[in-house]
């Protein structure tokens, strides 16, 4: 055991090991900045070439894509409102805002440092957690998740700044598009439209694009003769002084990194819930524990660093369940399946005896990788904030073009084009009339999630609602909504009462 | 002004330099001469999925056979099914392929509306067969085939398994050998075989229906108990399992498989070359030993054998879901 | 006084919006196949549709009381601050829609030029070198990475 620790620890420092650890995360960092590209495909495309290399070599490769891909979507997520990939979605709430402020380099440097933090957590969980955590991962069946799911609804807290009408207004619709396409028991398709592409359900990526990115493009252009604020964020890049990230303001950030990691890490350890879900939910516990919630949305540093920490965290608990059971936790995990095979390694129950050099190889290089990880986002972040010294009347277009090619990328179709401008002519109405998107968004990736666990538990229970009551995994989760629910609404009710005092007050704010 | 135009010129020229060059002459309907360029294989998944993964390796051993580059193109969308329609009405000259699992050909359209036919493609080569396994999940103390029959006769119902989808071919598999066994299992459906074998390692669903690849070492270490593969024989890679045959059903066997098709109307020398190639795959020792390990068998059909298969096959899967649909 | 109807407008229109679709969603004869029991396919849709409907019923009634209580006057609805006009981005959306109809029929290489050349001149760039040239490279640059560099097949229109 020992000397296989060594082995692959060995095997892991060497430098050429490095270099391609070093490739994978720029490669990795680059593709998710892209909108339409992620991990997944950088790892996708690089796979046979890895066939090549040695089993450590390969995985360094692909646990730096890996490492990059979860954070490079933040880049344009803060400077552009566009995040390259889904998971930094919840980025965009904090990270633009702040930018818009003047402070984009801060910004980018919170997002670096809180996912280094995240990711650091996510490699010791993974390589001290693995046993403990994968017995539990599979305790978490159907009725569990729809329990689970719920819980995550009621933490992010869907009634947010806006009105709550207007976010219920927009739940619902998110819930209602979540079931175009195929529904998750008996396959009916709903809402298709006649495009065949559909009755898989609206794609991800091209939808995100057109209701977060579009909009903000659509409302750049429309006031476009007022581009002073870019000269004002240029101006705030060169001043230092705005743009550090002190180590007091890390250390105020920190518990909120370390409960976000935690959060991260045990939802990447559950198969089919994934990084977006892990920043959104870390958002909405960071918002909830705050002294001042009414400043998230606003450019609030624990917001950014709650969503970044909480993405980042998934990493390297996703191949808990990979590494343990042989069941990926994520897309991007289950390309390690393949990757593992073309070097003999069959992961599973008995991947810590067959092929213990190779698993202690992927621990160390998930370590030094969190190393590797800074210092390339340092070079990478201080060229991404020269994209704001392009004049912005040729930096729009060029973002709105590559956020058209960007969905079209993503399914290879034209249809995805249509989706994404769909939603931006949505998100642009529903900016105009005060509806919120980002409740839109969150219930649309829950959406999915919720209808088919419900689905599949009522078949479980043979359609007795009361199956729930038999399993007390899931009551518990229940319980934690319910308190949660509870907490908030005597919250509201005595801010509603202060409200009533001072209403002429409260009335501008 | 007319500098700038010299630079429109210029600028214009070098994206004619970039775009793809000039479709190359046609392949005779012998063949001869083709490959000339590089061959388009549309996949109907993400990239990263199994269908993807196969044809990523597949694309680079048989462009070593054709001495041309496959370019593998996801085009994920209606459970593969638009890649389908895709390549069904893309030119027939050979070099835009479709890269199929079973159901995209002989399922999914009994169960949706898709815009091409079973004509619309043309069978080039099956590559590759993967019969499912069923295994018993930790909760369920029956450890043979005889063991679940006897328990699910005596408590109808009761029993559940999990599936990779409504419709799945487990799922439309299992229905006919439970049909035939005159025994009910109640279905759930998961999204892909990683989840529904959590679920019955976890023990929330009783039986496991699905690919041998993600339960393999599972089956191995007993954590899940084996208890058929749908294979009319056993496979070598989990060698204690009965096939269908040692329980008197070898007629209802069930393997799914993937292979390549071409738009209606490619020459048939094109694809009898492409076939070929495939075929040579077989005797590639490195290629069949990472396909095993993968759950996957090499099992080349030429043109006219994956052609009568799919059309009985196609029979066989109508019925079952006509069977299945809601009255 | 104008805060007022366009509260009750909006909620008015999504009410209506949510009751066709759950109308809708009633007319439907989804089936797929039989399993033993289990969740209509109806009933998701159903809820959301209804949330949407419930929500824009209460934005109206919840226009038309503020309006009541400030009957003196005083009254700024809170969506009243937005005096961004609405035509350019509509403009803009209207041209992006033409770009992605052109697209199949004229090809990437094509289509996108003529788009990014129009778009940046609405923008307010200047000069004709500027804009040719940011116009060719920036579309070469597209193809190069998503075509060659990552293989993606993009449009290719009518000249193969």
């Amino acid at each position: 055991m020992a000397g296989e620790l060594l082995q692959g620890i060995e095997q892991a420092v060497r430098w050429d090991t490095m270099l391609l650890l070093a490739v994978g995360t720029i490669v990795g960092d680059l593709a998710a900045a892209i909108p339409g590209l992620s991990a997944i495909q950088a790892i996708a495309l690089l796979l046979p070439f890895t066939a090549y290399l040695s089993p450590v070599g390969a995985l360094a490769l692909l646990v730096g894509i890996y490492k990059g891909g979860c954070f490079g979507g933040s880049t344009t997520a803060i400077l552009l409102a566009t995040p390259g990939t889904a998971e930094a979605s919840a980025t965009v709430l904090d990270g633009y805002p702040m930018a818009r402020q003047g402070m984009a380099g801060k910004a980018l440097r919170i997002a670096l440092w809180s996912s280094v933090t995240a990711d650091l957590f996510a490699a010791l969980v993974l390589i001290f957690g693995a046993a403990v955590l994968a017995p539990y991962a599979l305790k978490i069946g159907p009725p569990e998740y729809f329990a689970l799911v719920v819980c995550a609804l009621t933490i992010i807290g869907l009634v947010g700044q806006a009105s709550p009408a207007r976010s219920a207004v927009a739940v619902g619709l998110g819930f209602l598009l979540a079931t175009v396409g195929q529904d998750p028991v008996h396959g009916a398709v709903r809402f298709d439209i006649g495009v065949l592409a559909l009755t898989s359900g609206i794609p991800l990526v091209p939808m995100i694009i057109g209701l977060l990115a579009i909009p903000e493009l659509l409302d750049q252009f429309g006031k476009r003769h007022r581009s002073v604020s870019v000269e004002q964020m240029r101006a705030f890049l060169r001043d230092p002084e705005k743009q550090r990230f002190t180590l007091a303001e890390y250390r105020r950030c920190l518990p909120t990194m370390l409960r976000s990691s935690a959060v991260g890490a045990v939802i990447g350890a559950l198969p089919g819930l994934g990084g977006a879900i892990a920043a959104f939910v870390s958002y909405g516990v960071a918002r909830r524990l705050s002294k001042h919630p009414e400043r998230f949305g606003k450019g609030e540093m624990e917001g950014l660093a709650a969503a970044e920490a909480g993405d980042s965290a998934t990493v390297g608990p996703t191949l808990i369940p990979l590494l343990t059971l042989g069941i990926p936790g994520s897309g991007t995990a289950a390309l390690f399946i393949p990757a593992f095979l073309l070097h003999g390694v069959q992961v599973g129950p008995r991947v810590f005896a067959d092929h213990g050099p190779v698993v202690y190889g992927l621990f160390a290089l998930f370590v030094i990788g969190t190393a590797v990880h800074a210092v390339v986002g340092i070079g990478i972040r201080a060229a991404a904030a020269r994209i704001l010294a392009v004049p912005p009347n040729l930096l729009y277009p060029a973002v709105l073009l590559m956020t058209l090619v960007g969905a079209y990328t993503a399914e290879t179709s034209l249809v995805a084009v249509g989706v994404a401008l769909f939603f931006g002519g949505l998100g642009m109405v529903m900016r105009r009339f005060g509806f919120p998107p980002i409740p839109l968004l969150i219930a649309f990736v829950l959406g999915g999630l919720t209808e088919t666990a419900l689905g599949q538990s009522l078949l479980l229970f043979d359609n007795r609602l009361s199956g729930f009551l038999e399993r007390p995994l899931a009551l518990a989760f229940f319980a934690l909504a319910a308190g949660i629910a509870l907490v908030a609404a005597r919250g509201a009710w005595q801010g509603a009462r202060s409200r009533e005092r001072r209403p002429a007050a409260d009335q501008r704010a | 002004m007319s500098g700038s135009r010299q630079r429109f010129v210029i600028a214009l020229g070098l994206i004619m330099a970039l775009a793809p060059g000039a479709s190359g002459l046609a392949a005779g309907a012998d063949g001869a001469g083709y490959p000339d360029k590089p061959i388009t294989v549309v996949v109907g998944y993400a990239a990263g999925g199994g269908q993807d993964s196969f044809t990523r390796v597949l694309a680079t051993r048989l462009s070593e056979q054709l001495g041309q580059p496959l370019q593998v193109v996801n085009r994920p969308g209606a459970a593969g099914t638009v890649a389908a329609a895709e390549v069904a009405h893309a030119r027939p000259d050979g070099y835009t392929l479709y890269s199929a699992f079973i159901s995209n050909i002989t399922i999914t359209p009994h169960l949706n509306k898709v815009p091409y036919g079973l004509d619309d493609l043309v069978p080039i080569v099956q590559i590759t067969s993967l019969p499912l396994v069923m295994a018993a999940g930790p909760k369920l103390h029956v450890s043979d085939w005889q063991g679940l029959v006897e328990y699910a006769k005596a408590h109808p119902r009761r029993l559940t398994y999990g599936t990779d989808g409504v419709g799945g071919l487990p799922h439309l598999a299992s229905e006919r050998i439970f049909r035939a066994a005159g025994i009910e299992l109640r279905m759930i459906p998961f999204k892909g075989s990683a989840e529904s074998s959590a679920a019955a390692l976890g023990g929330h669903v009783d039986v496991y229906v699905g690919s041998i690849g993600p339960v393999v070492s599972h089956v191995k270490e007993g954590t899940l108990k084996g208890i058929l593969v749908t294979s009319a024989e056993p496979q070598a890679v989990l060698p204690g399992l009965p096939g269908l045959k040692a329980i008197g059903r070898a007629e209802i066997a069930t393997e799914a498989w993937r292979g390549l098709f071409a738009p209606k109307g490619t020459p048939k020398g094109v694809v009898q070359r492409l076939a070929n190639a495939a075929r040579e795959l077989a005797n590639d020792s490195s290629f069949v030993e990472l396909m095993r390990k993968a759950g996957e068998e090499i099992a080349i059909l030429g043109p006219e054998e994956f052609e009568r298969r799919i059309r009985a096959e196609y029979e066989d899967f109508g019925r079952i879901a006509g069977s299945l649909k809601n009255p | 006084m104008a805060g007022l109807t366009r509260e009750v407008l909006t909620g008015g229109v999504v009410a209506l919006v949510g009751s066709a679709v759950l109308a809708y969603i009633r007319s439907q004869e989804w089936t797929g196949l039989a399993l033993a029991g289990g969740m209509s396919p109806k009933l998701f849709p159903g809820l959301a549709a209804a949330a949407m409907t419930g929500g824009g019923l209460v934005i109206v009634v919840a226009g038309l009381w503020r309006a009541r209580s400030r009957e003196a006057g005083a009254g700024v609805g809170a969506s009243e601050a937005e005096p961004e006009a609405a035509l350019p981005p509509l403009a803009l959306w209207l041209g992006s829609v033409l770009y992605a109809a052109l697209l199949p029929h004229l090809g990437f290489l094509a289509a996108t030029p003529l788009f990014l050349f129009s778009l940046i001149v609405v923008w307010g760039v200047r000069g004709w070198a500027t804009r040719v040239c940011f116009t060719v490279g920036y579309t070469a640059a597209l193809f190069y990475v998503f075509e060659r560099l990552l293989g993606v097949p993009l449009p290719s229109g009518p000249w193969g």
